[in-house]
């Protein structure tokens, strides 16, 4: 017998051990990135927050429970590992079926098949030979396919993983740091900087504004309001796990310890913000201790602590519109007299993901403008005198009044609105369109004008006026009469003009041609 | 352990019958299909029906293929009152010496290549007397068994059943025909190419593509050949497959078994030998030692269409066998085409 098979035999061996080891790598790959989607499912389950019961507010809110958070990762990855291994079995190759995908793979017609099946019997059939020739020289095992490491399905898994990691990262966001991410235009708006908090109670519209803008712009307003309505403020804007915890925290604690001075720091705990300043400059000191400081020490703190930036402080720079900051946005000085500025308004969901905001940072300390800062922020930072503060103070109260006093003149006027009686449109009562209804007299004997009424009777009933009666033949004196009137020539003369002569044109020629000539024959002239 | 070397190499098998079809397209205009299966079923060693309308070139396609190959050829015309004698042949009373004797006059049917023109226009008696002919290459006549020449091939032509004056072939009869083949009508163009070369002074003709003593031998060696066809054992199943799908009530009284439903009688075991063999011949002409499914597909409407006997309900529905085959089979057709293993993406 020909060597042929021993060599085909050999190359099915080989064929068959590769298609394994791409389908086991391919396989392998699958698992792996199933697997992470599933613990990135379960983890983003597990932080979702739910509310209660409708309506509830976005403080009281908790969470998946476990059951629920774990047990669906669970159901999905049995639902996944029983798809896998149906699909493996399905395309698990054994040396025999191997020879069968070859070669429909390879379009052999069944040329290896019959070869592995003939080189079995005992005594291979006169052709056995031939059929080995012809089937070494058409079966290119190289050019069948074999499975893909990276297939539809692995892109489509790395694909799937990506959106849970996005979606995870951007769940843990709180809108503070969706705000800050960066615009193409930062916004014009900047907000004066704030009163004096012992001097000053914020209006409600002020109130309402800084509500709006807390989450992009954290202001020294800010730390001036309370800490209930900060930790409402920040409860319903925040919409991360981690920083919803200790919101919630925050709000069993006392308000004064919740407050934390001046600070907008609603939800953070002493811990956390202990973990983020440095142990040389803070002195690992609790916040509580530090919280009722007045601005002036707080901005001397921050001033002290801005001198070395941390990773968490550039998330929280003021937008420099000082064109001297902006030109020296790189310079560290300001950075770290903003920082400081910062971390007197920076909130404890900022500072549990400080370290996420690397990109940000790098933006930062370019001096990059961004849409979440305010201006009076890098001003307070050294840049803006008191006396400029107590001008712009004096500006935004008398505006509020201003505000306040137009609110109550609306009021007054729907107030009167309310008492007068209301017109209906397009009647009588309506002075605008008809004058006053003029009384009539009877004994004047003027006539009564006819009032149109619907007959109330129904429509089959006999009328009074109703009867048989004859025709007087004779023509009432308010019949119509036609006199004759002779006809007159209009005194108006006709203001006709002679009209000038057209040419034919060419495609008319013929026809008129053919018109006069036939004229000139019936001796008839055209007209 | 030595063995014989093949008696035919297959690429001069392949040769010879691209010649042999080259010669009979110089003839015959068009018809490749039905040419080609007349190939499949003469190296297969059966006998073929050709059924189409009148004036298609039957006759003449038989004639030109026994001219091609060189062999004997006779020609029986049947009509109503033609008789068995006259195909088989007779004993005569025949003076020697004086003496009265009976002697066989051999009829036409001692030939290599029989025209059976127009056979359902014969009486079933005389279409009966071909049975013993086309199954045992023999006929008997008073008591004495006479052998046929071999190779002994029968082209058989009819007109469509539903046309005047014709006696619908037995069962029996039919499946005697290896392939049944349906002859239409040409294309315009290959009309126009039919009047052109017949209706010429110096009409086209035929060259025998080989020797005439070298051709009984190298179509027995041909003959040979096709049956030394490797059939792998998938390709076996297949075949029982298709066939036992065609009978009915064969997975009980299922309604919507189209075999139940339109099929009264199934394909013999006859039929599946046959598509076995043609398909061999048709592995041989792709160059091919081995059969393929595809082999059997084209061989699957030729070898099983007169082999089935439709159902009432078929016949009024006006179902054709050939439809009802195609439906039948599909779903084996689309499991063969699905692999063990998926294919990878």
């Amino acid at each position: 017998m020909a060597p042929l098979p021993i060599q085909l035999h050999k190359r099915l061996s080989q064929f068959t051990s590769r298609y394994r080891n791409a389908l086991l790598a391919n396989t392998g790959l699958i698992c792996a990135l199933g697997a992470s989607a599933l613990l990135v499912l379960a983890w983003r389950l597990h932080t979702l927050p739910l509310p209660h019961r409708t309506g509830e507010p976005r403080a009281e809110w908790g969470h998946l429970p476990a059951s629920l958070s774990l047990g669906i990762p669970i159901v999905l990855a049995v639902l996944a590992a029983g798809i896998l291994a149906w699909w493996i079995c399905r395309r698990w190759i054994s040396p025999k079926a191997s020879v069968s995908y070859l070669d429909r793979a390879l379009g052999l017609q069944q040329r290896l098949v019959t070869v592995e099946e003939m080189g079995r019997l005992a005594q291979p059939p006169e052709l056995y030979p031939l059929l080995i020739e012809d089937t070494a020289q058409r079966c290119d095992i190289e050019r069948a396919r074999i499975p893909k490491v990276v297939d539809r399905t692995a892109i489509a898994l790395a694909i799937a993983l990506l959106l849970l990691l996005v979606s995870l990262r951007i769940g843990h966001m709180s809108p503070v740091q969706l705000a800050q991410l960066p615009s193409p235009s930062p916004s014009p708006f900047t907000i004066p900087p704030p009163p004096d908090s012992a001097e000053s109670q914020p209006s409600p519209q002020s109130n309402q504004q800084q509500q709006q803008g807390s989450g992009r712009q954290p202001q020294g307003s800010n730390q001036q309001q309370s800490s209930n309505a900060n930790d409402q403020k920040d409860g319903a804007s925040s919409s991360s796990s981690s920083s919803h915890q200790r919101q919630q925290e925050g709000q069993r604690q006392p308000p004064s310890q919740a407050s934390g001075g001046s600070s907008s720091n609603n939800g953070a705990q002493p811990q956390d913000r202990n973990q983020q300043q440095q142990p040389g400059q803070e002195g690992g000191a609790p916040r509580q201790e530090t919280g009722n400081q007045e601005p002036s020490n707080q901005s001397s703190r921050d001033g002290t602590d801005g001198s070395t930036p941390r990773p968490g402080d550039h998330t929280q720079q003021p937008m420099n519109t000082d064109p001297s900051s902006n030109k020296n946005g790189q310079s560290k000085q300001n950075q770290s007299s903003n920082n400081g500025e910062q971390r007197a308004s920076r909130d404890g969901a900022q500072e549990g993901q400080a370290d996420r905001q690397g990109s940000q940072q790098e933006r930062n300390g370019q001096g990059r403008p961004q849409a979440g800062q305010s201006p009076q922020q890098a001003g307070q930072g050294g840049a803006q005198s008191t006396g400029d503060q107590e001008a712009l103070k004096a500006e935004i109260q008398q505006l509020l009044k201003d505000v306040s006093g137009e609110l109550q003149q609306l009021q007054t006027q729907l107030d009167d609105s309310k008492d007068k009686t209301p017109m209906t449109p397009g009647t009588g009562s309506d002075p605008q369109l008809y004058e006053s209804p003029m009384a009539i007299d009877p004994t004047t004997g003027r006539a009564v004008p006819i009032q149109l009424k619907t007959d109330p009777n129904s429509t089959a009933s006999k009328r009074q006026s109703g009867g048989v009666g004859t025709p007087s033949g004779e023509a009432s004196n308010d019949a119509p009469t036609v006199s004759p009137q002779d006809a007159q020539l209009s005194e108006k003369p006709l203001q006709e003009s002679a009209t000038s002569r057209q040419t034919v044109p060419f495609e008319y020629r013929d026809v008129f041609g053919r018109l006069h000539r036939r004229s000139l024959q019936t001796g008839e002239i055209p007209q | 352990m030595t063995r014989s070397a093949p008696p035919l190499h297959p690429d001069e098998f392949r040769a010879t019958v691209a010649k042999l079809r080259d010669e009979l397209r110089r003839v015959i205009v068009g018809q490749a299909e039905t040419v080609e299966l007349l190939i499949v079923g003469f190296f297969a060693g059966g006998h073929v029906l050709l059924e189409g309308v009148p004036g298609l070139g039957k006759t003449l396609l038989a004639k030109s293929f026994a001219q091609a190959l060189g062999l004997s050829f006779n020609r029986i015309q049947c009509t109503p009152d033609l008789m068995p004698a006259d195909i088989l042949g007779t004993q005569l009373v025949v003076d020697r010496d004086g003496r009265k004797q009976f002697e066989f006059s051999k009829g036409p049917v001692f030939t290599n290549i029989l025209l059976t023109d127009e056979i359902n226009r014969a009486t079933p008696k005389t279409q009966s007397a071909l049975l013993e002919a086309m199954g045992e290459r023999q006929v008997t006549v008073s008591g004495t068994t006479f052998r046929l020449e071999d190779p002994f091939f029968v082209i058989a032509t009819q007109n469509p059943i539903e046309m005047e004056g014709t006696f619908p072939l037995p069962e029996a009869q039919l499946d005697r025909f290896l392939l049944k083949i349906f002859v239409g009508y040409p294309t315009p163009e290959e009309l126009m190419q039919v009047l052109r070369q017949t209706t010429v002074a110096d009409a086209a003709s035929i060259r025998p593509v080989f020797p005439a003593d070298q051709a009984q031998a190298w179509i027995l060696s041909a003959r040979r050949l096709v049956r030394e066809v490797l059939v792998a054992g998938a390709i076996e199943e297949y075949v029982v497959r298709m066939v036992t799908a065609t009978r009915p009530g064969e997975d009980g009284p299922n309604a919507n078994n189209p075999a139940t439903r339109f099929l009264r009688y199934g394909v013999s075991p006859r039929g599946a030998q046959a598509m076995l063999m043609g398909a061999k011949v048709f592995a041989l002409i792709d160059g091919r030692v081995n059969v393929s499914f595809d082999d059997v597909d084209r061989v699957l409407l030729p070898a099983l269409t007169h082999r089935v006997v439709l159902s009432f309900e078929a016949e009024a529905d006006k179902k054709a066998a050939a439809d009802i085959l195609t439906e039948l089979t599909a779903p084996l057709r689309t499991r063969r085409a699905d692999p063990a293993v998926a294919a990878p993406r």
